[in-house]
């Protein structure tokens, strides 16, 4: 595995200098903005994955390098399992370099210490995680075009939920009360310290969504054609 | 004898396109040359034998194994050049071959540094920075180094000025003296298969046509030209196509030296070239 | 060793090469124990197929012309003294053959032919 990560570095060095570039400024911003640091939190772990799986999927596909990919001694599952690693591992760089960046250019000490609490870090990673895993198989499947499909499937999901849960007549309905849990939660996980039984639900349901979309995710690669 | 490959019964359909029972196997130790008209399905077919392109039946063997089920092993055995560059254009042939090195048990850097010196290939210069011929030789380097036993080559003198074919087939000649080695060689190109072939294989419209030895085609046809009427008079025996001109009939058959003692006076044979056979092979009106 | 192929030849080219090898033996350009090309070498010196080089060593092997020893390759044969001389002067009878019939054809005399073939004799010593 090691060597398959290696080999995405190297493939995507260039793409290493640009994410460092944009940490800076994105750090740059929020300092600059005020932006408020649930807002900065969330952005973030939305981007970062984003970010990620564009850049590399948008190179390979530019250098048809899916060729030389799946003409090494490997074989597709493997492919997908470097790919994934390799974007966490650019993900989990990138957040760090940008908190090293912060720490030693910037004069905002609270605001740094609010991003280093583990609460934050442990929102970070899963948010970041979901979204990642729900990426994958859309890029995996459509390429760069995967990456656009996903995001206008996630907001025509979004808005569809929405819209049944306004249209549902008043009476308490499902839909809706599903929704106010989910929020409701949310809103808890944010303003409390979780009990450690609700992080492990949490943690494991994290992991089996991951773990879902990561083996969907080699069951498609493995039916592509080049 | 040992099989380099062999493929049974491969299928695959596309729109517009079908691979259809192709079957043909490649001795270990030797030149396979494929050829066809462009679309015939050389392309497919080798994608298919390093798994680039899923098959809907048949099956492949590389060294006796399964393509698939041993699709890693198989494949640290097999260098590849293909008709397309799919390296990242921007990065320097050394960063490439680094990446590459890795994932091949056999590699040999000394070799490959002899190499890349020996085809003058300057391995700080950028891949977008190389010529098509270089490209391609880039390629012929990384599968050499890390002494590859199969080497498959789609189209690898398409696009190459006649100096740079001659030094490319140099080489295959140069690599071929080492008795474990095998080569398949896709091309439309047919005179350069005439110098280092062993085997032909002719695909047209994705079904295998026939699989011979250079030896036996170059030896056995022939082109026979004889007046409009010769068919009707006689069975030409080993008649594979003919075509007829405004003054006569073409004949290309496989068996020249019996046509010829049946043949009427006033009839000329001459010797068919590969490029020959493959304009009547796919042009030609069919016979049994 | 000179090998020549000509493509336009209605030989075919692995009797070329055949023909041409055991000449030159018969002649005594090659002399009995050396070393002949491997199939491989000759195949990418001629840019011919090795399978047609292998059938011309088969050839010449079955012939009794060449020796293959194994993992060392082919050599030129130990030639019987008597069955080379014999070789050679077949080879002279069928060229004479065909000048007798060609003299014949032309209407050519067997002491006219007797005469030609006396001077060109003088002529090489």
């Amino acid at each position: 595995m090691l060597k398959h990560i290696r080999r995405e570095l190297i493939f995507n060095q260039t793409q290493l200098y640009i994410f460092a570039g944009y940490m800076i400024v994105f750090w740059i911003w929020i300092d600059w903005q005020d932006i408020p640091f649930r807002m900065s939190l969330l952005f973030l772990s939305f981007v970062l994955p984003l970010f990620c799986a564009a850049s590399i999927q948008a190179r390979e596909e530019k250098f048809k390098a899916w060729t030389l990919n799946c003409s090494l001694p490997t074989n597709r599952k493997t492919l997908v399992l470097a790919r994934l690693i390799t974007s966490w591992s650019l993900i989990f760089a990138a957040f760090v370099f940008g908190l090293l960046f912060s720490a030693l250019f910037q004069e905002n000490p609270a605001f740094l210490s609010q991003f280093l609490e583990p609460k934050s870090i442990l929102i970070f990673l899963l948010l970041s995680s979901l979204f990642l895993a729900f990426l994958l198989p859309f890029v995996i499947r459509f390429g760069i075009s995967g990456v656009i499909i996903g995001l206008v499937a996630l907001q025509v999901l979004g808005v569809i939920t929405l819209l049944l849960a306004q249209t549902s007549s008043n009476k308490d309905n499902i839909l809706r009360s599903f929704l106010h849990s989910i929020i409701n939660t949310v809103k808890f996980f944010l303003d409390h310290d979780p009990t450690p039984g609700f992080l492990l639900l949490l943690f494991f349901s994290a992991a089996a969504v991951n773990i879902f979309t990561f083996k969907f995710s080699q069951f498609l690669f493995a039916r592509r054609d080049f | 004898m040992e099989y380099a490959v062999e493929i049974e019964n491969l299928r695959k359909e596309f729109k517009g396109f079908t691979l259809k029972d192709v079957s043909f196997r490649i001795p270990k130790g030797y030149v396979m040359g494929l050829i066809g008209p462009n679309g015939a399905g050389k392309t497919t077919l080798i994608k298919m034998i390093m798994n680039l392109i899923r098959k809907n039946s048949g099956r492949i063997f590389v060294f006796g194994k399964d393509h698939i089920q041993h699709e890693a092993e198989i494949k640290s055995q097999i260098g590849f050049v293909y008709d397309v560059p799919c390296f990242y254009e921007d990065l320097k042939l050394k960063k490439l071959a680094s990446a590459i090195a890795p994932f091949y048990p056999k590699w040999n850097q000394e070799l490959f540094l002899k190499l890349m010196n020996e085809f003058e290939l300057p391995l700080g210069k950028k891949f977008k920075k190389l010529s098509h011929g270089m490209k391609m030789k880039f390629s012929l380097c990384l599968a050499l180094s890390h002494d590859a036993d199969l080497i498959l080559m789609d189209e690898p003198t398409s696009g190459l000025d006649p100096v740079f074919r001659q030094e490319l087939l140099a080489q295959l000649s140069q690599i071929m003296l080492d008795e474990e080695k095998t080569v398949l060689f896709s091309t439309h190109i047919t005179s350069d298969l005439e110098r280092i072939a062993d085997y032909i294989t002719f695909i047209n419209n994705g079904e295998i046509l026939f699989s011979s030895t250079l030896d036996d085609i170059l030896g056995k046809w022939g082109i026979i030209k004889a007046g409009k009427d010769l068919l009707e008079k006689k069975d030409i025996p080993g008649i594979m196509r003919s075509q007829k001109t405004e003054y006569g009939i073409e004949i290309l058959t496989s068996n020249i030296k019996k046509a010829q003692t049946i043949l009427p006076p006033d009839s000329i044979t001459e010797k068919a070239s590969l490029e020959d056979i493959m304009y009547f092979m796919s042009k030609g009106d069919k016979h049994a | 060793m000179k090998i020549i192929i000509s493509n336009a030849s209605q030989k075919p080219i692995y009797f070329q090469i055949a023909e041409q090898i055991k000449n030159q033996i018969i002649s005594g350009e090659l002399k009995e124990g050396e070393p002949l090309p491997s199939i491989r070498k000759l195949a990418q010196e001629l840019q011919i197929s090795v399978i047609t080089t292998k059938r011309a060593y088969e050839e010449l092997e079955k012939e009794g012309f060449i020796d293959t020893v194994g993992g060392k390759g082919c050599f030129v044969a130990m030639q019987n003294k008597e069955l080379l001389r014999e070789k050679k002067m077949r080879m002279v009878e069928d060229t004479l053959s065909q000048a007798v019939s060609d003299a014949k054809l032309l209407g050519v005399r067997l002491d006219e032919l007797k005469k030609m073939l006396t001077l060109l004799y003088k002529e090489e010593e």
